[in-house]
């Protein structure tokens, strides 16, 4: 399973991207999405934002899985009712050919997009919880980037200690 | 030779020859599976604890400062106006910096105590009372900000961990107006603003009243100073997703030489969209 | 002790400051005051030249003791608790936060402190009026003028011994001038009530002083030397005066 991440600014442009591929594939190739649509996985991540604007004022966030239609993400079982519930992560917005799309928003409407898709086109299975704590642990990293006082909100994050960061993150949570 | 050059000077970021970051204009780059033990790249930011902890500035230091800026900023403009918007641009830059920090704190379940920092049912009673605004502060946000500090957690580089569920983001205006009365004014002055009050002639107004300004405190005749402050609410709002302009009102007694209300307009398409949202 | 006049003087003799608070007119006009200061700036420069050897030996020699009221660095001013200081508003505990601007706490200082003005003119009584100086370490001149009359000073039998006189023959008022040297041991100094005036004085001024640290000197729209407009530290300094009554 492979990733493609972006950070998207409140101008809807991109503040930080990266791809994380699982692992070597049988003649050592890195095992990442297909050439072919690894251009598009942009205008995919896109597409969804609207969506996701449209969740990011839902008072309650009953429609989850609504949008995704099907998928068969599961293992959603965080009571939608309660209103004290955190409505930073949106679960599952979009998906496309059997590429899943999530979201999550920070407090300050940064958009957090991720694509889980596959080298074949099949649909693959994400694990909420994960994708959740690596979600909220590049929150962290971001609020601490916006700390920085040479860093303008908005600006692309290029420091290779977030990059690095990020991407361990990632092994940690995502790269099963 | 150059890149060299300009990286020996920032020691963070040393091993940039070898890995480097994201860069915009080549687009995302692909984690190899080589990298996978590749350790972090050192860097002050991101690996100390952005968890609270008490620190205080001595009120002299911050007022020299202040008075600095603001002659730094007097002498460069020309119009009162420029004076203004140039001093609530340096306000807003640190609303944005507080708005994800100060939640992100806030989501920090207090081991201590069993009541969390902002319960988001916390009664309305705040903002809602027009009129009678004198006695509505809410008095359960005030103290944990800053009596919160468990030491086990201080070398702890990932607040995350402690995070068993987020705050919610806020979405109505009185819960985001209750979060700058409560949190935010504890984090900068150590107490809640004294009073958030309802306008009950306009219906996009809102007014945060601070009796005891600590900013400009120091500073008679002339009242634009305030313009900082109404700058990081500004920015923290808006950053929010609730555009609007804040001006500073005097609102001067006889007990309350300095006292500063800072005024809250909203923009139409904040209150449209609350009326969407949660209309009945 | 009331405080008639304030007066601040800046390091070159400019007045930068002066209130009156004694509600009768007393004929000067600014321009006066302006004479005035500049000549007090002169007489304070003249006084500390003039300051006779005796004299200065004498505290040299006292610095050296290990006299508790003196100190290395000069003569020591004991503090005096709450001189100024609304003696109702320290209960009040509700008012206290932020009361005293930068200074934490319910009084300016607690400690006793050294007096930086060596030499100079301190004090001067008339039978109409005392006139106390507190100089800071820069050269600022804060200057306080009083309506009590220190009797005891006339007293031939005192004044001879604990302060330098300067018998202005023929002018009916007769004028006490003390240096700030000018200080006999304190057993022999205790006796004398101007010693407590000036302390007193000095601790007030003290706390002028400290008033202006906050309030002129923080606030971004005050310049350097030029006179002192602001309307807080008005307010506070009258406060303070009225205090003192």
């Amino acid at each position: 399973m492979s990733q493609y991440f972006a950070i998207i600014g409140k101008d809807d442009n991109p503040v930080y991207e990266a791809e994380f591929s699982g692992k070597l594939g049988p003649q050592g190739q890195i095992q990442g999405f297909p050439q072919d649509l690894k251009e598009l996985n942009p205008f995919i991540l896109h597409a969804s934002l609207d969506i996701i604007e449209d969740l990011q004022w839902q008072p309650n966030l009953s429609l989850q899985g609504g949008a995704a239609g099907s998928g068969g993400s599961g293992g959603f079982l965080r009571s939608r009712n309660n209103t004290n519930a955190s409505n930073c992560y949106l679960g599952k917005v979009d998906h496309f050919y059997g590429i899943i799309i999530t979201a999550y928003l920070t407090y300050s409407g940064m958009k957090f997009v991720m694509l889980h898709g596959n080298s074949v086109s099949t649909t693959v299975q994400i694990d909420d919880n994960n994708v959740k704590s690596f979600y909220q642990d590049v929150h962290e990293l971001y609020t601490k980037t916006i700390l920085n006082p040479f860093y303008n909100v908005g600006d692309p994050i290029s420091s290779a200690s977030f990059d690095s960061r990020v991407r361990a993150l990632a092994r940690k949570y995502l790269g099963k | 030779m150059t890149d060299k050059l300009i990286l020996t000077g920032m020691p963070e970021e040393q091993n940039v020859h070898s890995t480097t970051g994201y860069e915009y204009i080549i687009g995302p780059k692909q984690s190899l599976p080589n990298e996978a033990n590749a350790p972090y790249i050192p860097s002050k930011i991101y690996s100390e604890s952005i968890l609270y902890k008490k620190q205080q500035v001595s009120l002299m230091s911050m007022a020299f400062l202040y008075q600095e800026l603001i002659s730094q900023i007097y002498k460069n403009s020309k119009t009162s106006t420029e004076f203004e918007t140039k001093l609530s641009n340096h306000g807003s830059n640190i609303g944005f910096k507080l708005l994800d920090l100060l939640n992100l704190r806030a989501s920090v379940p207090s081991s201590a105590r069993s009541s969390t920092f902002l319960p988001s049912n916390a009664s309305l009673t705040g903002g809602n009372t027009g009129e009678t605004g004198g006695a509505s502060t809410n008095t359960n946000t005030s103290t944990i900000l800053t009596g919160y500090i468990d030491k086990s957690y201080e070398s702890n580089e990932s607040l995350s961990n402690m995070i068993s569920q987020l705050r919610r983001r806020d979405l109505k205006i009185i819960d985001i107006l209750q979060f700058i009365h409560g949190s935010v004014w504890s984090y900068l002055f150590g107490a809640p603003s004294n009073d958030l009050v309802k306008s009950s002639e306009r219906e996009n107004e809102y007014m945060i009243v601070d009796n005891e300004p600590v900013l400009t405190q120091f500073i008679s005749g002339n009242f634009s100073c305030n313009y900082f402050m109404c700058g990081l609410i500004k920015g923290f709002l808006s950053q929010a997703g609730f555009e609007c302009t804040v001006s500073p009102h005097p609102d001067v007694d006889e007990i309350y030489p300095n006292r500063v209300v800072y005024l809250i307009k909203f923009e139409k398409q904040v209150l449209e969209r609350e009326a969407l949202k949660f209309g009945a | 002790m009331a405080i008639q006049t304030l007066l601040i003087i800046n390091k070159s003799g400019g007045l930068i400051y002066h209130r009156n608070y004694a509600g009768e007119k007393n004929g000067l006009n600014s321009n006066d005051y302006l004479i005035l200061a500049s000549t007090l700036h002169s007489v304070f420069a003249i006084a500390s030249q003039l300051t006779p050897q005796a004299v200065q030996l004498n505290a040299k020699r006292s610095s050296n003791s290990t006299d508790n009221n003196f100190s290395k660095g000069g003569e020591k001013i004991p503090y005096i608790p709450y001189v100024g200081m609304n003696a109702n508003d320290s209960n009040n505990t509700t008012n206290k936060l932020n009361k005293l601007g930068s200074f934490m706490g319910d009084d300016y200082f607690k400690e006793s402190f050294v007096s930086w003005n060596k030499g100079g003119l301190r004090q001067l009584s008339t039978d109409h009026f005392t006139m106390f100086i507190y100089q800071t370490m820069t050269g600022m001149k804060f200057v306080a003028i009083s309506s009590s009359v220190l009797r005891n000073t006339a007293d031939p039998s005192h004044s001879g011994k604990s302060n330098t006189t300067a018998n202005a023959n023929g002018i009916q008022n007769s004028t006490t001038i003390s240096y700030s040297t000018a200080q006999n041991s304190s057993s022999d100094y205790n006796s004398n009530s101007s010693n407590l005036q000036v302390q007193i004085a000095d601790n007030f001024l003290r706390k002028i002083y400290c008033i202006y640290s906050d309030y002129v000197m923080k606030d971004p729209f005050y310049s350097l030397e030029m006179p002192i407009k602001s309307e807080l530290f008005d307010k506070k300094v009258k406060q303070m005066v009225s205090n003192l009554e």
